[in-house]
């Protein structure tokens, strides 16, 4: 019987904080447990097989935490599981009712606009990134170079994947922002 | 932020910014304010981490409370005269709501 399972994720499956939350959740269900997440979990995740448990996960993400940020949530009963940049992911085992790290529809759709924010900004950065290069490329080679076209080509459709695949995760955040 | 550009803003109020403003009139750190609502509201209102720590945070940015000390990063609040005056003001709010309605009850 294998004690352990690997679970590979395509960038921003689980966007939305509430899908990753009930994805964790089944998984210790069905007796999968991650002990700690780690940078590496948003790409591989590693789960021990263990005894199926009730557990709430609550994904939270705070780029500037103030000191006061981990204490507040483990001084309401939160573990800290783990995080991936600045994405904090908190469990807490409960036996009847699932509880609640945002209790307010208020704050639950300040946490999503927030992720929102933060994948506009990558967004607008990328894009900035590109003109720069793009730029550079024209003063450097100009219009009727030949060569180192088709660095530019392959520098600007990575990017573009990139954007694409951010603004899909942006969407899926927003359009589950009251979860 | 003045007390005009504060009261509208937060007015009207939800509850739970409403009971935490209440809750600090006595220096409390996040925790003691959530048990302290808790008891107030019999068990209806219960404030999770996340929304404790949004809610504090907007409301030390925005002057309606301030921080009196921090220990073991764990940091403890008060209200202000900027966060009593919205207090106040919203519950005249709730006041007049309730004379328009108390014939009902």
């Amino acid at each position: 019987m294998k004690e352990t399972k690997l679970k590979w994720f395509l960038p921003f499956r689980y966007a939305a904080p509430a899908d990753l939350e009930e994805y964790l959740e089944k998984m210790d269900l069905e007796g999968w447990h991650i002990d700690r997440i780690r940078q590496s979990d948003s790409v591989l995740m590693r789960f021990k097989r263990s005894r199926p448990q009730k557990n709430r996960y609550v994904v939270d993400l705070c780029a500037f935490p103030k000191s006061d940020y981990v204490t507040t949530y483990k001084s309401f009963g939160w573990e800290l599981a783990g995080k991936m940049a600045s994405m904090y992911v908190w469990r807490m085992p409960y036996t009847v009712q699932r509880p609640e790290a945002f209790s307010t529809p208020e704050s639950i759709n300040e946490r999503s606009d927030n992720i929102a924010r933060v994948m506009s900004a990558l967004i607008g950065f990328i894009i900035l990134i590109l003109i720069g290069i793009t730029i550079a490329f024209f003063i450097q080679k100009g219009w009727l170079a030949a060569d180192g076209w088709l660095g530019l080509i392959i520098t600007i459709g990575c990017s573009a994947v990139l954007i694409l695949t951010l603004y899909i995760a942006r969407r899926q955040v927003l359009k589950n922002r009251h979860r | 932020m003045d007390q005009e550009k504060a009261v509208s803003k937060y007015i009207p109020m939800t509850e739970t910014m409403f009971y935490i403003l209440l809750s600090l009139r006595q220096e409390r750190h996040g925790y003691a304010i959530r048990q302290h609502v808790f008891l107030l509201t019999n068990g209806r209102i219960d404030i999770g981490a996340g929304t404790m720590y949004q809610s504090l945070g907007k409301l030390h940015n925005d002057g309606l409370i301030q921080m009196t000390k921090e220990i073991e990063r764990q940091k403890r609040y008060l209200i202000t005269d900027v966060g009593i005056h919205v207090l106040k003001t919203e519950a005249k709010r709730i006041d007049e709501l309730y004379h328009h309605v108390e014939d009902l009850l």
